[in-house]
């Protein structure tokens, strides 16, 4: 065979049996940025389809479980909120805690659920789960109207919540949400291809993560030692901080939120690392 | 130019089921800190020397090495078994080569199982977007593309209606009415060709004559041997996953003919 000097031949893409660990093919991505804005646009669209009420439904749950919330540990418990109104304490909760566990769990289950297109077609695989977690955020939207809705009905009658120019660190804290999604989703993903198991123990594990993300109590009503150990967990400086942002009470100190910060960049990474090498042979294992 | 080369390619699966048994196996080795690759095949090798006499291992692709030029139309030929569609699979990136190196040139556009990429509940239209979109083209690129894909699918009137009520011959005429407008710089055709009934057939065959004078390179499998006859320049031959022979269309053809001519005549003879 007439081997060409490579000084002439061009490729476009080397397959070779090893991929670095943590390549990000951001160009790539970029190239197929409009699989992505189309999947995004899909699953909008899609999930509404011969449905009556479409979007409305998004109202439904944060309420009804609010409205739980309130009556069970609000009323009955009598748990502390800071002084937040308790409505508007369980809600800010639970409206951030929607986004991040839709997050997860859309993306975690992406490869398997995909398994006939992943099988067939190359693409950047990571596009799947970006969409996920961008059209997740038309939910988190929808949510947070509402919440937005009972936080001027608040306002205006009085209670003691304050809006301020904190609230511009609210996209931050929702960027923050949506990357620690999708590393623990993309880890989940990656383990799940070849075993299945993971897949089982989500739901119960976001159960038990919700309880521990102070959605139903405020993070002062723990002891500083208990304290120093639900830092560590990501979502309670960011549960703390969007209540903070949004009323101005509560307590959470920078150095908190920094933790949490750090935390999420480490579950990003190793969610990709995981997602990256799982890629390699997935069309083989899933 | 060269479009495609591929060197010393093997791909390997280890057989059987994935369950506690081998995650057990999986830990073992990690514990003994041999783990290479926890979701794969690192070096087939160094995987069979950590399990002496692992059986388990089934070489799909053995060594496989060719190149072919831009424009090139190539026909893979081959048994039930023979490692054709793994080959393809390779070649379009679906999964990763055990040891050797694919390299490409341009976008590698595939008609494996066309149907793929559809949401039944979404219309025609959005569809053929979605669907384009999945093969690596432009929202533009598909819209300049829109009426020919259209007109040569026949799905007009339904362009609104979802998917899912299309009936299952109209699904795959319009998923390979995308794929043969995706004009990528290689294209792969496995066996599509017993969609539709023989009016689309045909228009197929016509189409993918045009694909080729723009200048595609084609990997085109058939068991059919008079179509790569029609279409191929060349041919590659893989038996039970290793290259038999690569060159000319009809040279290929006629070993593998003879081949399997030869292999089928003692059972003749029984009858």
């Amino acid at each position: 065979m007439q081997k060409t000097p490579s000084s002439e031949q061009t490729w476009s893409a080397i397959v070779t049996p090893d991929k670095p660990l943590f390549n990000l093919p951001f160009r790539e991505i970029w190239e197929y940025r409009d699989l992505i804005l189309l999947s995004v646009h899909r699953d909008l669209v899609a999930i509404h389809r011969q449905t009556v009420m479409g979007p409305l439904w998004y109202f439904i749950q944060p309420l009804i479980s609010t409205l739980v919330y309130q009556v069970i540990f609000g009323s009955i418990v009598g748990v502390p909120t800071d002084k937040i109104p308790p409505f508007l304490f369980f809600m800010s909760g639970i409206v951030i805690w929607y986004y991040f566990s839709t997050c997860f769990s859309r993306t975690s289950t992406v490869l398997t659920s995909n398994s006939g297109l992943f099988t067939k077609v190359y693409f950047p695989r990571l596009a799947l789960p970006i969409s996920q977690v961008l059209s997740s955020i038309w939910q988190f939207l929808i949510q947070f109207g509402i919440f937005l809705g009972f936080y001027l009905f608040f306002l205006w009658k009085g209670a003691p919540i304050e809006f301020s120019y904190r609230v511009v660190i609210l996209p931050f804290l929702v960027l923050q949400t949506a990357l620690l999604g999708l590393g623990c989703g993309c880890w989940v993903a990656a383990v799940t291809t070849r075993f299945r198991d993971l897949q089982m123990a989500v739901p119960p594990f976001l159960q038990m993560w919700m309880y521990a993300s102070c959605i139903l109590f405020p993070l002062s009503m723990a002891s500083p030692a208990i304290q120093n150990i639900l830092i560590l967990n990501p979502m309670v400086p960011i549960v703390e901080s969007f209540r903070f942002a949004m009323m101005g009470q509560g307590q959470v100190e920078i150095w908190q939120w920094l933790v949490s910060v750090v935390v999420t960049l480490l579950i990003l990474v190793v969610g990709l690392i995981s997602f990256n090498r799982a890629e390699k042979t997935m069309a083989d294992t899933i | 130019m060269l479009s495609v080369s591929v060197e010393n390619v093997s791909k390997v699966y280890r057989l059987g089921e994935i369950n506690r048994k081998q995650f057990f196996g999986d830990v073992r080795r990690w514990v003994k800190g041999k783990f290479r690759v926890s979701h794969g095949f690192g070096d087939p090798e160094l995987e069979a020397e950590q399990e002496p006499g692992a059986s388990d291992l089934f070489y799909a692709l053995r060594d496989i090495n060719f190149e072919i030029g831009e424009g090139d139309t190539v026909g893979i030929i081959g048994a039930n078994g023979a490692g054709k569609s793994t080959l393809l699979k390779l070649l379009s990136r679906i999964t990763l080569p055990s040891t050797g190196t694919i390299r490409l040139k341009g976008r590698v556009g595939s008609l494996l199982e066309v149907g793929t990429g559809f949401h039944p509940d979404m219309t025609g239209r959005e569809n053929i977007y979605m669907k384009g979109a999945i093969m690596g083209m432009r929202r533009r690129e598909v819209a300049a593309k829109f009426d020919d894909i259209v007109s040569f699918s026949g799905t007009e009137k339904f362009l609104d209606t979802p998917v899912k009520r299309y009936s299952s011959g109209m699904g795959l005429r319009l998923a390979f009415s995308v794929a043969a407008f995706l004009e990528p710089e290689i294209l792969i055709v496995d066996e599509v060709l017993t969609v539709g009934d023989q009016q689309f057939k045909d228009r197929c065959i016509a189409r993918i004559g045009e694909v080729i004078k723009g200048g595609c390179t084609i990997l085109f499998v058939s068991h059919v041997g008079e179509q790569v006859r029609r279409i191929c320049r060349k041919g590659v031959y893989l038996k039970s996953g290793s290259m038999v022979c690569f060159g000319d269309a009809n040279t290929v053809l006629d070993r593998y003919e003879a081949e399997v001519r030869a292999e089928s005549a003692p059972m003749v003879s029984i009858h």
